[in-house]
């Protein structure tokens, strides 16, 4: 032995005969700054480039062999001197999410999940940290995730999926406020970075890594100010020193939530003051991240924060008023002056209370079932464990040009066994097609015209243009709106019988 | 009792000042010395318990073999290095070109499980001109090599030092580890085609 170096020989047991080197190899070592030789005369090194081509990862990928043309595709690819991270999506679409760590080249055995690291929510991510940026346990196995270094580690990650995300948000060239918002938040929702995310949420919620802090002071906020509608950041928002913010929730779909910001802007920036925020918040704020945000960021500077209602929008418009009709509406309805945006609908803005001795967890059905009975439209004794016990407030439009006409012709409509039925049945009608139902809304639409016609024709009146085209009404176009947005803040509330 | 003394003394408390009435009562006021057995600790080093593959080995001998490659890339930039390793009938073989050891280093962390080289001082003094981190830290791997293997065989040098080779075979029956001054020459790890 003449020159540097060292040699090790084993002499293997029957364990170690059963070992495949080239196997080993090619499972431990996904790179290496230096070239390794397998065979005692082999003249080329063995290459490596972790990608899905690897064994292991084939293996993984054959587990979905029953998806036709199962693959992963290279999505984002990063490199300095510290990290290297490849994110490969699945396609078609799989909610795989898994990530492997290498550290300076070596596998660390154990998979990671995104309650581990964000990881793209249909992907596979392959990270190699170059440098001793991981403390690994004994074994080499697995990352220890309560030192200094896992934060360090992730803090430079979540810089690095900050980058892809913003690389994706500026793709799309998005040019309305809206469409900013909409498409930031989807770019941190690809990469598992976005504030709505259950486990990112838990994760980083303290201390924050900074770069995740930084992610939240710079997250694009829309709000109303006195200055009008634009995006903030959190930071920017802060340094306006607010001293309230309002929050108010937008709904899906877009079409909705252009609609509410369009009637929250023309209604209240008249009225605002110079240090009031109205913040409008995505339906992902399951978990207050909006406070949470505001909370985090004002610190001691802490303003008052408060939902935005309705009731705080229309304010007097939504108060009722007497009409010699109101006895012909369904129980809790009453006529109002609504704004013209609402023109023609029907608005609950109080609940149902509701006891039952049923437990339901869908929304939807319960309310469904809630709007049946209260409206009087449930066949006798279908849903016997519903009482109501306290009626809720509908308000039906009485400047709707249909509503006005009815309005105008108490009298005749009182004088008349058939009219009265007509005109309640109506009623019933048009408050059902108004909230939440599982009924076809082309019937609904088909059921209310034929309803008007009908009460016209008895009234000798003119037919009527159909409401859902009439000039004067929002019908056709907030329907979505009322059934999905608007009726939200009066679901019934539901109470289980008292043992 | 000279126990507490001790410690008053050391904080330069005059014994004057303390009341010392102090007894022992329901423990015996003797220093207890804790043992470790020390084959059941190889045994657990030896990872049967601690890694979920037994070719384990093979990645511990290249990380070691990687390090000692870059180590000596930094101290000889213009030396090319390189990593062997091939199967010859019932044995493995991983070979490299890298820094090597020479025979006090070699005993010593051979000797000392526990104890890495890249702990060591002499390599700390090295590692802030380095661009690079050591894989290796534990010095514990290089015992993983007994889930594969009976016996180990490390022949080693170091520039301008003697080779030496060591020998450590029924580890965890008392470990026998020879070692010496190698004599003989070896064929020396081919750095690259």
């Amino acid at each position: 032995m003449k020159k540097p170096g060292t040699t090790v020989i084993l002499v293997l047991n029957q364990e170690g005969l059963k070992i495949d080197a080239d196997a080993a190899i090619r499972h431990y070592v996904k790179g290496t700054p230096v070239p390794i030789y397998l065979g005692k005369d082999a003249t080329e090194p063995l290459h490596f480039d972790w990608t899905p081509a690897d064994l292991e990862l084939q293996e993984l990928a054959s587990q979905f062999r029953h998806i036709s043309k199962f693959r992963f595709v290279l999505d984002n690819e990063y490199e300095d001197s510290q990290i290297w991270i490849r994110h490969y999506r699945t396609v078609p679409f799989f909610p795989l999410q898994q990530a492997r760590i290498a550290k300076q080249g070596f596998l660390v055995e154990r998979k990671y999940g995104p309650e581990d690291l964000p990881i793209p929510s249909a992907g596979l991510t392959l990270i190699n940290a170059k440098r001793d940026i991981l403390d690994l346990d004994i074994s080499r196995e697995h990352v220890k995730k309560d030192t200094p270094k896992w934060r360090v580690f992730l803090d430079k990650y979540i810089r690095v999926l900050m980058t892809f995300a913003r690389r994706d948000y500026e793709a799309q060239k998005p040019t309305s406020l809206m469409d900013q918002v909409v498409a930031y938040h989807l770019a941190l929702e690809k990469y598992n970075i976005s504030p709505g995310d259950y486990h990112f949420a838990q994760r980083f919620r303290s201390p924050l890594v900074p770069s995740y802090a930084e992610l939240l002071h710079g997250i694009p906020i829309l709000v109303l100010t006195l200055q009008g509608l634009r995006i903030l950041s959190a930071g920017e928002i802060s340094r306006m020193k607010p001293s309230t913010i309002k929050f108010f929730p937008l709904h899906h779909p877009r079409e909705v939530a252009e609609e509410e910001i369009s009637i929250v802007t023309s209604r209240m920036k008249d009225d605002m003051n110079q240090r009031e925020a109205i913040v409008f918040t995505e339906d992902f704020d399951d978990y207050g991240f909006y406070e949470r945000l505001f909370k985090w960021v004002l610190e001691d500077k802490l303003p008052a924060m408060t939902d935005l209602t309705w009731a705080d929008i229309f304010g007097a418009e939504f108060a009722p008023i007497d009409i010699p009709l109101d006895d012909l509406l369904p129980d809790g309805g009453r006529f109002a002056r609504l704004p013209a945006i609402l023109r023609g609908l029907v608005i609950p803005v109080s609940p149902w209370v509701v006891q039952t001795d049923k437990e339901y967890f869908d929304y939807e059905s319960n309310a469904q079932r809630v709007v049946l009975v209260a409206l009087g439209m449930a066949r006798a004794g279908t849903h016997p464990d519903l009482k109501i016990v306290k009626t809720g407030t509908l308000l039906f439009d009485a400047d709707d040009d249909f509503n006005g006409t009815l309005i105008r012709a108490e009298h005749l409509i009182k004088s008349s066994d058939e009219l009265q039925g007509l005109v309640t049945n109506y009623f019933k009608l048009l408050a059902y097609a108004n909230l939440p139902h599982d009924a076809d809304e082309e019937l609904l639409e088909f059921l209310v015209e034929n309803a008007e016609q009908e009460i016209l024709h008895l009234m000798k009146g003119k037919l009527p243009i159909s409401k859902i085209e009439r000039p004067n009404s929002r019908w056709s176009k907030i329907w979505e709106f009322t059934s999905r947005g608007l009726d939200l803040q009066a679901q019934p509330v539901v109470h289980p019988v008292a043992s | 009792m000279d126990h507490v003394k001790g410690i008053l003394a050391e904080h330069k408390i005059p014994i004057d000042y303390v009341e010392l009435n102090v007894f022992a009562k329901g423990f015996i006021d003797k220093p207890i010395s804790f043992r470790l057995d020390e084959n059941r600790i190889t045994q657990i080093l030896i990872g049967e318990a601690l890694y979920s593959r037994k070719d384990v080995a093979i990645r511990e001998l290249l990380q070691n073999s990687v390090d000692a490659c870059r180590l000596r890339k930094f101290l000889e930039p213009n030396e090319p290095v390189a990593i062997r390793i091939y199967r010859e009938g019932n044995r493995l073989v991983v070979e490299d070109n890298g820094t090597g050891m020479d025979y006090d280093i070699a005993l010593s962390f051979l000797a000392n499980k526990g104890l890495s080289y890249y702990a060591s001082e002499e390599f700390r003094a090295m590692r802030e001109q380095m661009d690079f981190d050591p894989v290796s830290r534990w010095g514990l791997g290089i015992l993983s090599c007994f889930l594969i293997a009976s016996e180990l065989v490390i022949e080693t040098k170091r520039q301008g030092k003697d080779p030496c080779r060591f020998t450590i075979a029924n580890v965890g029956e008392g470990m026998a580890l020879r070692g010496g001054l190698l004599e003989e020459a070896r064929d020396d790890c081919h750095s690259g085609p």
